[in-house]
């Protein structure tokens, strides 16, 4: 074999590694090869730049926020919630916010604070006086593993489920961002 | 030649002829940095607060010296207690965030911010909410940055005091 064919055939072979690699194929460099981080812009659409507000009359279960993880090799995912909270009582009387939180992934059943990356909030809230509402502070925070199968895709959510929500009782979730940190195997 | 280094010289050939850019890089593992909890205090509190502080300030600080471009994690946790004694229902409102900046101001709806309001009780009481925060940073370039946990107040009543107990800023630095 001849120095310009060997070279030629080289250059084939590069180009073709190249074309593999962009397109994702397995055996070649693409992100899923190492670790990285994602994550997503804060949750802030409300007057008072809250991310949601709930009361009573919510549904049941509520999806917060979700965060995709494109496809990717085998490995461990460690999901992440950031956010704060509260709840506040502006009637007569005492009055409960009580509700569970859940990192979980889509397909799952209603979240529960005895799931992991679960967590409870439950506050009974003293009645107002005149006018000076009763409000007590919270923190979200929580974080979950997640095996993930090579190629698969994955979705995260943040839900809630709400247990108890006492009529003149509201609560405002803050910010409430998902990030993951991605290991592969 | 022996046959095995027959077997080695396709692949020398297929990855002498590519840009060393295209070549499988040797990944770097990500690197984490911690501190000791802030106890400077008597009592062993962080930082302690009331009405007549400055409404804008940081309780933590952590610099992290990145070798290569990259993400960090920086991840903020401690707790949040205040107490007051008065016959009235009093206010506490601040807004928290994990920043770069040491001047910035702490917002809620910004990438790592957070808001705690709650009021006291009349009489003798107090509350306590944990403070745990988590931001990514991505786009880092390598060198030297400082992350901050940057408070900023818009009501705390008088009477009341409120203290930042542990208060410890991690890093986990991913490279790119």
């Amino acid at each position: 074999m001849t120095a310009t064919s060997r070279s030629n055939i080289a250059r084939l072979v590069g180009a073709a590694w190249l074309l593999a690699a962009l397109m994702n194929w397995p055996g070649t460099v693409n992100a899923a090869s190492q670790q990285f981080l994602k994550t997503e812009p804060p949750c802030a659409g409300g007057p008072d730049k809250e991310c949601i507000t709930f009361d009573g009359q919510s549904p049941s279960v509520l999806t917060v926020r979700s965060i995709k993880l494109d496809q990717q090799g085998p490995g461990t995912g460690l999901v992440l919630i950031h956010g704060s909270g509260h709840c506040e009582n502006g009637t007569a009387g005492l009055h409960v916010a009580d509700f569970d939180t859940q990192i979980q992934q889509a397909g799952e059943a209603a979240p529960s604070h005895n799931g992991p990356g679960g967590e409870r909030v439950g506050l009974v809230l003293q009645s107002s006086l005149l006018g000076n509402n009763d409000v007590f502070a919270f923190n979200l925070s929580a974080l979950r593993l997640f095996r993930l199968k090579s190629g698969e895709a994955q979705r995260y959510l943040y839900r809630m489920a709400l247990n108890r929500m006492d009529d003149g009782v509201f609560c405002k979730l803050y910010n409430v961002t998902l990030s993951v940190l991605f290991d592969p195997d | 030649m022996k046959k095995w280094a027959k077997g080695f010289c396709p692949l020398l050939l297929l990855f002498g002829s590519m840009p060393a850019g295209l070549l499988p890089p040797a990944f770097a593992d990500p690197i984490l940095k911690s501190q000791a909890p802030c106890n400077k205090g008597t009592p062993d509190v962080c930082q302690l607060f009331t009405s007549a502080g400055a409404p804008s300030f940081v309780v933590r600080s952590i610099g992290f010296r990145a070798p290569s471009a990259g993400s960090a994690l920086v991840l903020f946790q401690g707790t949040l207690y205040c107490a007051h004694n008065l016959n009235g229902r009093e206010a506490i409102d601040i807004d928290t965030q994990i920043v770069d900046v040491e001047t910035a101001v702490a917002a809620r709806d910004q990438p790592g911010g957070a808001r705690y309001l709650f009021k006291l009780q009349p009489g003798n009481t107090s509350a306590t909410v944990s403070t745990n925060a988590s931001r990514v940073f991505t786009g880092q370039a390598a060198g030297l940055h400082d992350y901050y946990f940057a408070v900023n107040r818009t009501t705390i009543d008088p009477g009341i005091t409120c203290y930042f107990y542990n208060d410890s800023l991690t890093v986990a630095f991913v490279p790119k």
